[in-house]
């Protein structure tokens, strides 16, 4: 089922400006209940564009965005889009501002109007969730590790339950093992309770691990959109887009170019690394001996 | 390892502990920065990193121990603004540094500070633009710009100084791969034309493009050693929740198959060459 249906969009900043831009050219998506779909461009393609009309942030120039079956054009269906459509921006937080994190994570169930019973239930199962300890709840922001907060800052769009979560760049600045652990555990939730996910990045090594399909936007034009591994195997277009291929991808492609071509096309580091192993193993090389 | 004579920045035992704090964020750091060396240093979240910039361009004073850059003392009051001019510094998030409303103004915002005449500070304006690839977007208001365009800006903003020594604080950790490698290659001849670059960074492959590499954890100086060496440490990077470069975590899969491979495998280049030999 369809949760989001976006038709001929396009966006102009300051219209009518010497400063107009065309930020999103005639967008035609789809994105469907439950999937975790990442959102792929350079700096200034669109994206962040594109995911502000999904909880009505923004309003098209022209064409159509449907969000859980009514166009938000519609004002009355726009206004409560926040309750179900989160948004997690870039460097999230830097929005944190009480003084425990409980407090902060509350702040959007509260809005929500649940009594406090609920709120500080959905608390506390929020932050079990994502795996952070209980006792963090008592605990005052400034005092938490970089990696700790940027979680505590997504726990609180999650802890409002929303239907579909948009994440712009959630690991950005983040040490590799919990920018990791940020992506598992999202990846986790969306199978258990069905949410919907789009993951915006650039780091398609992301994308190749965690997202069903990968949407490519350069320039505000959709370049491109299908299951993650043709899109990610679709280097020149990638390229095009100023995006970078993942690693095995690319190795896969020098392998070929230098006449040793891998069964299938790797996506992860995992996936090269298994290939590999068949073909070591077939051309003699046991293990042990596949040294120089 | 660069000789005496040739040493820009030395750090002798420093340590660094925030006002009111008594937690050490930096423990006895002994290390040095050659003229025209790049170095990358790496780190867990809270490691030290963004504290170890700020300590080496003199915008934090040691709690112990001595920070000499190009033969000053940063202790020392008098010798502060020479050492602003010699090391610049790029913080990670760009707005923090930006001052002008029109790109190319702030770009001449540090030369016109130096009073320097005005064909010079067009001269500088136009390299740094030019180095950051952003000669086209000269007369856009920076607000107008993406986060990576910002920090393209904020860079050219200090190389227009024409610093001895370029301190960069995970200056690419909003870029997009094009932007990353496009700073990368600025960085990269910046160094080959003799400044000294520090950069900061989470992306392993990235720091493996430096001549030496910087581990820290808690605060301390772990390992200072050459790219090849420090990222085939995969027991150690991976304790600390660190990686290796692609190209080294894939060596590490092949060895726990049960393959033996040569040690120091961190590039691309380096795994094609070896997987070629092994099976052509």
């Amino acid at each position: 089922m369809p949760c989001i249906e976006v038709e001929e969009l396009t966006h102009v900043y300051y219209p009518g400006t010497p400063l107009e831009i065309v930020a999103l050219r005639d967008i035609e998506l789809t994105v469907y209940d439950g999937e975790f779909i990442a959102l792929a461009g350079s700096a200034g393609s669109g994206k962040s564009t594109l995911v502000q009309h999904f909880n009505g942030l923004l309003l098209p120039t022209a064409g159509c965005v449907k969000v859980l079956g009514r166009a938000i054009s519609d004002k009355q269906h726009r206004q409560q889009l926040w309750r179900q459509v989160g948004l997690v921006f870039q460097f999230p937080e830097r929005q944190i501002f009480s003084n425990t994190v409980f407090e902060d994570i509350a702040f959007g169930p509260r809005n929500l109007g649940w009594d406090s019973t609920t709120v500080s239930k959905q608390v506390k199962d929020t932050v079990a969730l994502v795996g952070l300890p209980e006792e963090i709840l008592s605990a005052d922001p400034r005092t938490l590790s970089g990696g700790m907060l940027r979680r505590v800052a997504i726990c609180g769009v999650l802890a409002m339950r929303p239907r579909i979560l948009i994440m712009d760049e959630p690991g950005a600045g983040l040490e590799p093992a919990t920018r990791q652990l940020i992506l598992a555990n999202i990846k986790e939730i969306q199978a258990q309770h069905g949410m919907t996910v789009i993951l915006i990045t650039h780091h398609l090594e992301d994308a190749a691990v965690f997202a069903e399909r990968v949407a490519v936007l350069h320039q505000g034009v959709l370049l491109s959109i299908g299951p993650t591994r043709e899109v990610l195997s679709q280097t020149e277009l990638l390229h095009r887009a100023g995006l970078k291929a993942p690693f095995a991808v690319e190795l896969a492609q020098r392998l070929s170019q230098e006449g040793i071509p891998l069964p299938s096309l790797p996506q992860s580091i995992e996936d090269v690394a298994q290939l590999l192993q068949q073909l070591l193993q077939t051309n003699g090389a046991r293990p042990g001996g596949a040294s120089l | 390892m660069p000789g005496p004579s040739n040493i820009l920045i030395e750090l002798e035992s420093v340590s660094y502990a925030y006002p009111g704090s008594k937690f050490a964020a930096l423990q006895d750091i002994s290390a040095c920065v050659g003229r025209a060396e790049f170095i990358s240093v790496i780190g867990p979240n809270g490691s030290g990193k963004s504290t170890l910039a700020r300590v080496m361009a003199g915008l934090l004073l040691t709690s112990g121990g001595r920070v000499m850059i190009n033969g000053l003392d940063t202790a020392r009051p008098e010798s502060r603004q020479e050492i602003r001019r010699n090391v610049g510094l790029v913080m990670q998030n760009p707005d923090n540094q930006l001052v002008a409303a029109v790109v190319e103004e702030d770009v001449a915002f540090g030369p016109e500070n130096l009073g320097l005449p005005s064909a010079e500070v067009f001269r500088r304006v136009e390299e740094a633009l030019a180095a950051v690839g952003l000669s086209d977007m000269r007369s856009r208001p920076p607000h107008m710009l993406s986060g990576g365009e910002k920090q393209r800006l904020a860079i050219a903003g200090v190389l227009a100084l024409k610093p001895l020594c370029v301190v960069l604080d995970e200056p690419t950790s909003m870029l997009d791969p094009f932007g990353r490698q496009e700073v990368l290659q600025v960085l990269r001849s910046l160094s080959k034309s003799g400044t000294a670059v520090v950069l900061i960074t989470h992306h392993m492959d990235e720091a493996a493009c430096a001549d030496r590499v910087w581990l820290l954890d808690k605060g301390c100086l772990l390992f200072d050693a050459e790219p090849a060496a420090l990222f085939s440490q995969f027991e150690l990077l991976h304790e600390l929740g660190l990686t290796s470069t692609s190209a080294g975590e894939l060596a590490y899969r092949l060895v726990e198959q049960g393959f033996t491979l040569p040690v120091g495998i961190v590039t691309m280049e380096d795994m094609v060459n070896f997987l070629c030999r092994v099976l052509k």
